[in-house]
């Protein structure tokens, strides 16, 4: 689970991120949406404890980020746009290196299957460098979910991705988050991740503009065909000034709903998915 | 390498079946990893040197590198050969002086260091790469496993700088395997120190580091001064140039050995001891555990700095927040100035020919990096300007003026370069960017190198001013020198970047390739200098020789800068075709 609240982050003289506040439960998918420079990917460098807030509460995994940030980092996976990796290790040194020093019993073996989920096992030798845009953020998704962490972020993930590889993906956050893993996927690919998200948080200039359910963002805006327009509605500047009060107030469904998948949340441990999965 | 490996990866396996007794162990110090995670982290080091490794061999034997690997392989044997047969006859260096030197040499050198990081305003984060940030900062480690790592990557370039000092200093001392433990320690504690010191600047507010200027630059003052007071009272007015120089090297010797630089040099005072040990005695022992016991205080001092920098930042940030001193998206979009910009593009459109509107766009643009970096490019080029400008105050006046233009070719081709990177050399991660550019080999050319040169020809220009206004050394002479470093300057430049095209390298890289290249780069330097000056004196022994005395001047003036000239343009052209030349799947080094 990930409960943020008040988050604010500063850089240097610039509120990158202005008082967020949500609440995501385990077996949960947020999107993550809205324009460039709105503060998604601060917000999530906070939550995974990359960077340090300036003010705010954020308790991820049951761990409190300020405070026990090695155990939460046993516990979170943060995958970035366009992550960098090693120039001199390869495709299985990434993954063994992962496997080691997360102490994944049995590594080799599960990461030879999530290369091959994601269809990177012909790559196993191949050196960072030769990996495309693509293939450097497969491999990334790989490593995180090598050790089956209870949270995961997943920062631009389908960017340069092919269909099968998007597709293969999207399946494998669902699976993730039936067996009890929160995820957190930043996209401005709406379509794309409409269909597995269970809530939104669109954020715009640092700020949080809706937070709630996606059938809720819909009735908030009824003009709206689909999810797309709804998001459109409530980042444009008057739909948000007519709508400020609205959306920033305290929503009933803006807090954690009943998943259909709820019951599977059971048989996932506290701290991590069943061994099962990964 | 591989025995290594194995036996990491074994233990690695054993301690994860141990996992749960382990974890339930309460954490001696929540700052540091328990030596699992340490095996870990070496095991991904080694993994990254076998590779560096493997890459390093393969670039020896690959034709496309051809030259260099042979220029490598014989700077190596001149170098050890020069330290077997030359230097092993040469009369040993007293030891006191010698212990004095090594740990005062250490403070001076650290004293640079810290003017550097009290001016800089990079800041500095333990000096890890995008990779190491993300997959190592994002793992269970602790800070102080990220310093440690860190400390353990500089162990590689700082054991070759000591096999290459130990070569020159093995005549020196009685027991060699010392001295390469005194100087690897010392070595790898400079570096320590320096990384201490950067991130405790870091740390500093506003005021602080203005305080932290101000005592740091009048510290580095005072010194100089002493120095120069030292070479002062060591050379007779009126001496020749040459032994200035040789005074400033024994001034500095000096200046290292005065008590305070001593007092500072503590922690290298084992290190230094050990290196000129005459006997072996318990104390050698005790010096030996000292110097050692160097490395885990300089890590504990380094883990305690960046744990003091990451709370003053959070502070100021906190107050900042708190105090309203922030800027929001929407204030930044108020203030942007589009008008102001559109206004100079269109300005700058307007007075340009259609045919060189690409090449000034780029040089619009390294302006920009020019006025970011105004104050820091300033100071690099006041610096070589009193120092060429010093021979004026030595008495001489049939050398100064010789002195001078000396002073600023040298400058032009060591200081000018490190000094001004603003071409190719900065743009290595954006080589996609540019080569995507509708911009020709030439017209890239000389827009990356156009502001480098001129801001080295007004350096030339304003030092060859100031020392004619005084010497009036004659406009044959002005002119001759001016024509011929200016062109110099773009020899220098052309030269640098056609180096830095066929053989690329990042910024921060280290390690034996570097140095190798520092080295080679530095002889080749000089090389050229030796070959300039030897052209030039036959040229005018011919001119004089051969002409009648009223042409002789003209044509070796005229002829000395249509040479040079015609260098810069063979220097333009050879980096035309290294652009040209470089292919970014295969020229471009990972990092």
């Amino acid at each position: 689970m990930i409960e943020v609240n008040g988050l604010r982050k500063l850089y240097d003289s610039y509120l990158a991120v202005d008082s967020i506040s949500f609440s995501i439960g385990a077996g949960q998918i947020c999107g993550l949406i809205g324009p460039n420079g709105a503060g998604k990917t601060t917000t999530m460098r906070c939550i995974s404890g990359l960077i340090s807030a300036t003010s705010g509460s954020l308790k991820v995994a049951e761990c409190c980020v300020q405070s026990n940030l090695k155990t939460l980092k046993t516990r979170l996976a943060y995958v970035p746009d366009d992550p960098p990796l090693f120039d001199d290790l390869s495709v299985g040194e990434h993954m063994e290196f992962i496997g080691r020093l997360y102490r994944v019993p049995d590594h080799h073996k599960k990461a030879i299957n999530l290369l091959r989920q994601f269809e990177l096992l012909d790559k196993y030798n191949a050196g960072a460098t030769t990996l495309s845009r693509g293939m450097r953020q497969k491999l990334a998704v790989c490593c995180a979910y090598l050790y089956s962490p209870s949270v995961i972020l997943l920062d631009e993930p389908l960017t340069g991705l092919d269909p099968p590889a998007i597709r293969t993906l999207l399946e494998s956050v669902r699976v993730r988050a039936a067996a009890g893993a929160t995820i957190v996927i930043s996209s401005h690919l709406l379509a794309m991740i409409a269909p597995i998200c269970t809530h939104l948080l669109v954020m715009q200039n640092g700020r949080s503009q809706y937070f709630g359910d996606t059938e809720t963002l819909r009735t908030q805006f009824p003009d709206a065909e689909t999810l797309e327009d709804a998001y459109f509605a409530a980042t444009q500047n008057t739909a948000t000034q007519n709508t400020a009060t609205q959306l920033t107030a305290p929503q009933p469904n803006a807090t954690v709903l009943p998943q259909p998948d709820d019951q599977n949340s059971g048989a996932a441990t506290s701290h991590g998915v069943p061994e099962a999965i990964s | 390498m591989n025995f290594v490996i194995r036996w990491l990866g074994r233990t690695a396996d054993a301690d994860t079946n141990d996992k749960v007794s382990a974890e339930s162990r309460p954490p001696l110090d929540p700052k540091w990893d328990s030596l699992y995670a340490h095996r870990q982290l070496g095991w991904l080091a080694l993994k990254r040197i076998g590779f560096r490794a493997k890459r390093f061999l393969k670039r020896l034997r690959s034709p496309r590198r051809l030259i260099a690997t042979s220029l490598v392989l014989l700077f190596f044997s001149f170098y050890v050969m020069n330290g077997i047969f030359i230097l092993s006859t040469r009369a040993a260096t007293d030891p006191l002086h010698l212990r004095l030197w090594l740990s005062g040499g250490m403070v001076l050198y650290m004293m640079y260091h810290v003017v550097k990081c009290a001016w800089s305003t990079a800041r500095v984060d333990l000096e890890l790469s995008d990779a190491e940030t993300f997959w190592l900062g994002n793992s269970p480690l602790c800070r102080s496993s990220l310093a440690v790592y860190h400390v353990g990557n500089l162990l590689l370039p700082a054991a070759l700088k000591t096999m290459m000092l130990s070569i020159l200093l093995a005549r020196d001392v009685r027991y060699p395997s010392l001295l390469v433990i005194g100087i690897f320690t010392s070595l790898v504690l400079l570096e320590m120190l320096r990384l201490t010191l950067g991130r405790m600047v870091s740390g500093m507010s506003h005021k602080q580091r203005g305080w932290f200027r101000l005592i740091t630059t009048c510290t580095a003052f005072a010194l100089t001064i002493q120095l120069l007071s030292c070479v002062h009272s060591s050379t007779p007015s009126g001496s020749p140039m040459w032994l200035y120089v040789i005074n400033s090297l024994q001034g500095l010797g000096e200046v290292a050995s005065t008590p305070m630089i001593q007092f500072l040099s503590t922690p290298w005072i084992a290190a230094a001891h050990l290196t000129v040990t005459e006997s072996l005695q318990p104390l050698t022992a005790l010096q030996l555990l000292a110097a050692l016991g160097m490395f885990p205080l300089s890590l504990m001092l380094l883990v305690k700095t960046d744990y003091w920098t990451l709370r003053q930042e959070q502070k100021r940030e906190v107050s900042r927040l708190s105090d309203g001193q922030y800027e929001t998206r929407e204030s930044q979009s108020q203030s942007y100035s589009g008008l102001q910009i559109n206004r100079l593009r269109s300005a700058i459109e307007y007075c340009t020919p259609e045919s060189a509107r690409d090449t000034l766009n780029l040089i619009y643009r390294q302006a920009i990096s020019v006025r970011h970096y105004r104050f820091k490019i300033a100071i690099s080029l006041l610096l070589p300007t009193m120092l060429c400008l010093s021979p004026l105050f030595m008495g001489r006046l049939t050398e100064q003026w010789f002195y001078v233009v000396s002073g600023i070719a040298l400058c032009t081709i060591l200081l000018a370069p490190p000094a001004l990177r603003i071409d190719f050399r900065r743009d290595l991660k954006r080589m996609m960017l540019l080569r995507s550019l509708p911009v020709g080999p030439f017209s890239m050319v000389i827009g990356q190198l156009t502001l480098p040169i001129v801001i080295t020809w007004a350096f030339q220009l304003i030092t060859l001013t100031i020392a004619a206004s005084v010497i009036h050394p004659g406009w044959d002479q002005l002119i001759l020198w001016t024509g011929m470093l200016f062109a110099f300057a773009v020899v220098t430049f052309t030269s640098e970047n056609a180096l830095f095209l066929a053989y690329p390298h990042h910024q921060q890289n280290e390690g034996i390739a570097m140095m190798l290249r520092t080295k080679l780069t530095f002889i080749g330097k000089g090389t050229v200098i030796a070959i300039f000056l030897c052209l030039l004196v036959l040229w005018a022994t011919l001119c004089r020789n051969l002409l009648p005395e009223p042409y002789a001047s003209a044509f070796y003036v005229s002829g000395s800068i249509t040479a040079t000239w015609l260098a810069a343009i063979l220097g333009l052209a050879a980096a035309t075709l290294c652009w040209r030349r470089f292919d970014i799947a295969i020229d471009t080094p990972p990092e």
